[in-house]
């Protein structure tokens, strides 16, 4: 199916040059490539900026609330195995207000992708700090330097047994799109976290910032160099950093009949 | 001969109570009565009071007790003085010469209040000062016989010090050996020594003055609890998904599906918010999807109920309410979620609440619950209490009514989620069938956020054209009336005060009718009902009395604030303190 397939008669209500128009692009274009059906495509958006996805790519979506996308994805796709279930939010949304439903997922193994929308700043409610800015730091709109140190994303989504753990870059649509092919091909828990920029309310980690720190892993690590890797600073690799098969939570949960008769007959007396 | 009895059964937690009241009401059910049993308990694994009240011959508990089973000194100091003349007292010899000060775990408050009276005072003591049936055993002497008859150790028969206590006051209360045994036998999956255990202490009493119960009305039925029922009713209903997180007392809810649960996903979420969140996501998915929970639970779940008003979602939750604010007394019971119920999540969240009054009612009100959720798009809170949740009794069999699976129509060219229709409900397809936006914020008919004042208005009147045509189909069926034509009294209450204020309108010298409201929102209008006083009859601190005041007067508002279930004698003693002309009356039953 073409890309235009996926397209929807809304207005894009970004800011000019947000991160956001990357993933859309990209996203779009995967879904298109893997010739997903819209009416089995489901797109659960959180709260926020990114979270307003649901409305630019046509599929049978849900926009749920402020940090619980996860769950209610994770029900639909429980519910519904032929679906394509993908939650698009931000590093807000996911990591702070959703971080218990963040964890939840990776141990659960649900065959649900999660794309974190990493600007490290809350920005429809205009710039405070996100989950992922580092500490020291004062925004545009922040009061006072952030307080909070930054949460590694990676490193949460490995401790929590997600089995498909990327990064990648909003602006390197290429790139992007291929390592989203990857997730949505995986069985299982999948987080890609996209670092992003907000040119609006993020003006520490610009275009520039990222792109004089960022490179590409040339293979999945392993061993101890999966958390050098994901624990890296001063440079920022993007790439596939784990993945791995397991049994997803559908597969774990055994099957029968459900015995009407024999349950009441064990709680018949006479 | 009517058989009528009001039974304690005392120990300590970890000792077998539950399972020496599972017992009583079982063998009283075999033998053909009407059985209620009621469980207390405390928020404690092992070591504190326990007890088991049981009637027999009704639905309600009344006091005074006519028998009390006491497993230890405890449970005669914490019961003595709502034993009625001449009942029995079935207790552990050892345990006489025991002081008020010599039990480390009986609650502080309650030793001050037997010292205040009576001093430090030995069983003993009070047993000179009460006429009683006494029956001491000498439970260590007894365990020493099973223990050498099975040739195991004291330490590993005298878990059944229990079976012991039961059988011997079962025994007393006229109930046949046979009767017991076949009581036991469905107790236990190990029953042998249980039934010696039983022998045992049937020997020891069988010289001693009995009752007599004739043969009630043969015939299967099933025992449940309030848990048990509503799970049951929910397998019968074809639920498909059932998700939540461990909470007292609904655990046993959720936990007896998941026993059971086939092919139902059943899931425990990682917090309330969670579950709720999982099942909408399934409801979404066209499952038939259910949580279920208890007050702290509930006010986590608010964000998304909201959720689902506005997104049109179907769901059924089921708050089993318990003693609150916060954390409260998680084991003990109370009716303080109803505004909270009706009111929950923010903005103006249209949706229904239905509580029941017994298991008979939970078991109907299960898929009266679905069909609305569905039929209308709508939660629906199933309120019910830890009363109810914990409460064994015995229930007529094929009282459970199958609910066929959620149906759906062929997807239509151009499908609207949220169509705009002259009755407010728009047809529900699943997602996976067409393409939509299922969405929080406003919406247009095809789920894209909207912000235009005129979608605004449309969406709005929309979900309150769809509320009032979910008011009139249920407006023939939202609350019951009970009692005389003409009263002098009419009693409001919902929920499981049901059964003692059926009761008690039935022995009331003064003429009383009785209003109980199955269904809270829509609230009904009852205006045209009242006859004489109104009472309102609530275990909180006056919230059905507030929500009354906007369709009629209330005169006085009993409440009962101690975490205990209502009684019969309690029920008598509201309706002459309304017709005193008292604004308010405390009720104090139970310990």
């Amino acid at each position: 199916m073409g890309v235009s397939e996926y397209k929807t008669d809304a207005w894009v209500q970004w800011c000019p040059g947000c991160g956001n128009y990357g993933v859309l692009t990209a996203l779009r274009e995967a879904v298109s490539e893997l010739k997903i059906d819209p009416k089995k495509l489901v797109l659960v958006g959180g709260i926020g900026c990114s979270s307003r996805i649901v409305y630019y790519i046509r599929g049978s979506n849900v926009h749920a609330i402020h940090g619980r996308a996860i769950p209610i994805a994770s029900g639909i796709k429980l519910s519904n195995p032929e679906l394509t279930v993908i939650v698009a939010a931000g590093d807000g949304d996911i990591l702070g207000i959703g971080a218990g439903h963040f964890i939840a997922l990776g141990r659960r193994n649900i065959d649900v992708k999660v794309l974190i929308h990493d600007n490290a700043v809350y920005g429809l409610t205009k710039g405070q700090a996100g989950p992922t800015l580092p500490s020291g730091v004062k925004l545009r709109a922040m009061n006072y330097a952030n307080v909070h140190e930054a949460l590694n994303p990676l490193l949460l989504a490995f401790a929590s047994g997600y089995t498909f753990i990327a990064r990648a870059y909003a602006y390197h649509v290429k790139k992007l799109k291929e390592i989203l092919l990857e997730a949505i091909r995986h069985r299982g828990s999948a987080v890609v976290d996209i670092l992003q920029p907000c040119v609006t309310y993020n003006d520490l980690m610009t275009k520039e910032w990222f792109e004089r720190r960022i490179y590409y892993l040339k293979s999945i690590p392993s061993g101890e160099s999966i958390l050098d890797k994901m624990m890296e600073r001063e440079r920022i690799p993007l790439g596939i950093f784990f993945r791995k098969e397991m049994d997803t939570f559908k597969k774990r949960m055994e099957k029968f009949d459900v015995d009407l008769e024999s349950v009441i007959r064990k709680k018949t007396l006479f | 001969m009517k058989v009528d009895l009001s039974i304690a059964i005392g120990g300590f937690q970890g000792g077998g109570i539950e399972s020496a009241g599972q017992i009583a009401v079982k063998a009283f059910a075999i033998k053909g009565y009407e059985v209620f049993g009621s469980r207390e308990y405390h928020s404690n694994i092992i070591g504190a009071h326990s007890y088991y009240h049981i009637r027999v011959g009704g639905k309600a508990l009344r006091m005074p007790l006519d028998a009390l089973i006491a497993l230890d000194a405890e449970s005669v100091f914490t019961h003595f003085r709502n034993l009625r003349s001449n009942a029995i007292l079935v207790c552990d010899r050892s345990s006489l010469e025991k002081k008020v000060s010599e039990i480390p775990s009986m609650s502080k408050a309650l030793r001050e209040r037997i010292e205040r009276t009576y001093g430090n005072i030995s069983l003993n003591q009070i047993l000179e000062k009460l006429e009683l049936r006494l029956i001491s055993l000498p439970m260590a002497e007894l365990l020493k016989k099973l223990s050498e008859a099975v040739k195991k150790p004291m330490s590993s028969v005298s878990r059944t010090l229990n079976v012991m206590g039961v059988s011997a006051g079962l025994y007393l209360l006229g109930l046949d050996e046979s009767t017991i045994k076949k009581a036991i036998e469905r107790q236990f999956p190990d029953f042998e020594i249980n039934l010696m255990a039983m022998e045992i202490a049937i020997d020891e009493v069988r010289d001693k003055e009995r009752d007599k119960i004739p043969d009630g009305k043969k015939g299967e039925k099933l025992v449940l609890t309030g848990c048990e029922a509503v799970a049951i009713a929910k397998l019968f209903s074809n639920i498909e998904f059932l998700s939540f997180y461990p909470i007292t007392p609904a655990t046993d809810e959720a936990l007896f599906i998941e026993e059971n649960r086939g092919r139902i996903i059943t899931v425990q979420a990682e917090d309330e918010i969670s579950a709720l969140g999982m099942a909408l996501g399934a409801s979404i998915a066209g499952l038939r999807a259910t949580v279920t929970t208890s007050g702290p639970g509930f006010s986590l779940m608010n964000e998304m109920i909201s959720f689902a008003v506005q997104a049109e979602i179907p769901i059924v939750i089921t708050l089993w309410m318990r003693a609150s604010p916060s954390t409260g007394i998680a084991t003990r019971t109370g009716q303080q979620d109803l505004l909270h119920a009706i009111f929950s999540g923010h903005g103006d969240a249209f949706k229904v609440v239905i509580a029941s009054g017994d298991h008979e009612e939970a078991i109907e009100d299960v898929p009266l619950s679905f069909k609305l959720a569905e039929d209308f798009q709508i939660p629906v809170v199933h309120i019910l209490d830890k009363f109810i949740a914990s409460s064994l009794t015995s229930i007529e069999k094929n009282k459970f009514t199958p609910l066929p699976k959620r149906e759906f129509s062929t997807p239509p060219e151009n499908y609207l989620r949220y169509k705009l229709t002259e009755n407010g409900v728009s047809p529900f397809l699943p997602i996976g069938m067409a393409t939509m936006i299922v969405s929080s914020l406003e919406h247009d008919e095809y789920g894209f956020a909207s912000e235009d004042p005129v979608i605004r208005e449309e969406m709005m009147l929309k979900r309150i054209r769809k509320f009032r045509k979910l008011a009139k189909r249920v407006s023939g069926n939202s609350y019951s009336v009970y009692g005389e034509k003409n009263a002098e009294i009419t009693i409001i209450s919902f929920g499981s005060t049901k059964n003692a204020i059926v009761e008690a309108i039935e022995i009331s010298k003064i003429p009383a009718k009785f209003l109980q409201l199955r269904i809270l929102s829509p609230f009904p209008d009852i205006s045209e009902e009242i006859d004489g006083k109104v009472l309102c009859i609530e275990s909180n601190a006056g919230q059905l009395s507030f929500l009354l005041k906007n369709c009629c007067r209330v005169d006085c508002v009993a409440k009962k604030l101690n975490a205990r279930p209502l009684y019969v004698d309690e029920v008598l003693r509201a309706i002459e303190g309304a017709i005193e002309g008292r604004k308010e009356v405390i009720l104090s039953g139970g310990v």
